[in-house]
């Protein structure tokens, strides 16, 4: 019976996503073998929607419930590259078949794609055996490092587009080689969507939307990473600065700023998290601390110089 | 159509050309076998002969024997049985389902040696992402 939330299937899409969900399922459980499934699109096209059906699938098939959206119980759901890896261990130790990466709270930082590529290569080197489907959102999956297609282990795209707001969304599927070609096809042409309209996918489809109660709890979490990635660009354009930095521009060791940090008793101007943020002035203070401090331990002691007692004859 | 009188065609292996007669006389024997049908059925008066269609056969027989010879090993009645519609004595008793006949015996032997194979493709559910990466060895 088809509702506001559901097809007539009993799900929020159609057959022909179930049938390439369960192959992947069985390719990771059954053939223990690793698979990336990665969902893409345009800002506001319901990826992360899409990715939590699709969770929700996995754990059903796996004998678990839906993915847990409240933001002291979800696991399966991680908002940027720390929080994912945290995140996948976790998964594992409570044997959950699934983990998706929304990458909403990596996309202010810059170089996070290099991190976030090398992350992954490591975490698929060492995770491939625990067996949990990983589902990736991303705006574009062509910056997925080229690694990671050498082997093999984003099995399936689905592209999200034209969402139709209070109706539902839209997704084209394409297979690992159709993936290879679009992502060809982009580094040829300026218009890099149009890639996916010169590929024909493997299949399309339709979805719904999530129920109004699991659509707020998604929205808090999606909205708490992205508000956390705000408040950071905000800090970053104060000028402020955290221990690293202060490291890099002064030369010295973390431990080293610690502690004369608080020797000095300097207050950081703003904490985010665990992370404390000190005004750019911070940075003359310290210098001046340096040149003015004796170095630490024995005073060195003055040894003659051979010309020592020619200039004491005074010649 | 094999020009042999252009120069070009002796930079062509012989398989090659072979192949191409092959499929020529092929060809032939289903257009003639085409216009014997159609004058039956356009109803007229005299009597339709299956003289051309067999003629075609027999070209495409001879083309095809050596090879026959091969692939018939240990099957030499079936090849007698094919001569025998070309001598005159039986010429009376050949019909053109009998001619049909041998024709899908040379038809099926073609496809057999891949001259006629085409759908060598292989065949997957192009909608699943799974049998389509298996399908590419990935």
């Amino acid at each position: 019976m088809r509702s506001k939330y559901n097809y007539s299937n009993g799900l929020p899409f159609d057959k022909t996503l179930v049938k390439n969900l369960d192959a992947i399922y069985d390719r990771v459980k059954k053939q223990k073998k690793g698979a990336i499934m990665v969902i893409d699109g345009g800002v506001g096209e319901a990826k992360t929607t899409l990715s939590v059906h699709c969770a929700d699938y996995l754990n059903k098939k796996a004998g678990f419930g839906e993915i847990d959206l409240t933001p002291s119980g979800c696991i399966q759901l991680a908002m940027g590259g720390k929080d994912f890896v945290t995140k996948l261990k976790k998964c594992f130790e409570e044997r959950l078949p699934v983990a998706v990466y929304d990458e909403a709270g990596d996309y202010s930082k810059r170089g996070s794609l290099t991190s976030f590529n090398a992350m992954l290569n490591r975490v698929f080197d060492t995770f491939r055996t625990y067996q949990i489907v990983v589902i990736l959102v991303l705006p574009n999956f062509k910056v997925l490092d080229e690694n990671l297609f050498d082997k093999g282990l984003p099995r399936g795209l689905l592209h999200c587009y034209d969402k139709q707001q209070g109706k539902y969304g839209n997704y084209s599927g394409y297979d690992h080689v159709r993936m290879q070609w679009i992502k060809h096809i982009m580094g040829k042409i300026r218009v890099k969507q149009q890639a996916y309209s010169i590929e024909s996918p493997n299949f399309r489809g339709h979805f719904l939307d999530l129920s109004p109660e699991r659509s707020h709890q998604l929205d808090m979490l999606s909205t708490a990473g992205k508000l956390d990635s705000l408040e950071k660009i905000g800090v970053k354009m104060d000028g402020l600065l955290t221990y690293q930095e202060l490291s890099i521009r002064l030369q010295k060791s973390i431990s080293w700023l610690r502690y004369t940090i608080r020797t000095l008793g300097i207050k950081a101007t703003k904490k985010i998290g665990l992370v404390n943020y000190f005004t750019p002035d911070i940075v003359e203070a310290l210098i001046t601390h340096v040149d003015s401090v004796k170095p630490v331990g024995r005073p060195r002691k003055a040894y003659p110089s051979e010309y020592d007692d020619v200039l004491a004859e005074g010649g | 159509m094999v020009d042999f009188n252009n120069e070009t065609t002796a930079t062509i292996t012989p398989s090659a050309l072979v192949k191409i007669l092959i499929l020529q006389r092929r060809h032939d024997f289903l257009e003639a076998q085409e216009h014997y049908y159609k004058y039956l059925s356009d109803d007229v008066e005299t009597p339709v002969s299956l003289d051309m269609v067999l003629a075609r056969l027999r070209t495409l027989f001879l083309e095809l024997q050596p090879m026959l010879k091969r692939q018939w090993k240990g099957q030499e009645e079936e090849l007698e049985e094919f001569k025998k519609i070309f001598t005159n004595d039986s010429k009376e008793k050949n019909s053109i389902e009998k001619i049909l006949n041998h024709f899908v015996q040379l038809n099926a032997m073609l496809d057999a040696v891949g001259l006629l194979k085409i759908d060598n493709k292989k065949a997957y559910d192009t909608t699943s992402w799974e049998e389509s990466n298996n399908a590419f060895k990935i």
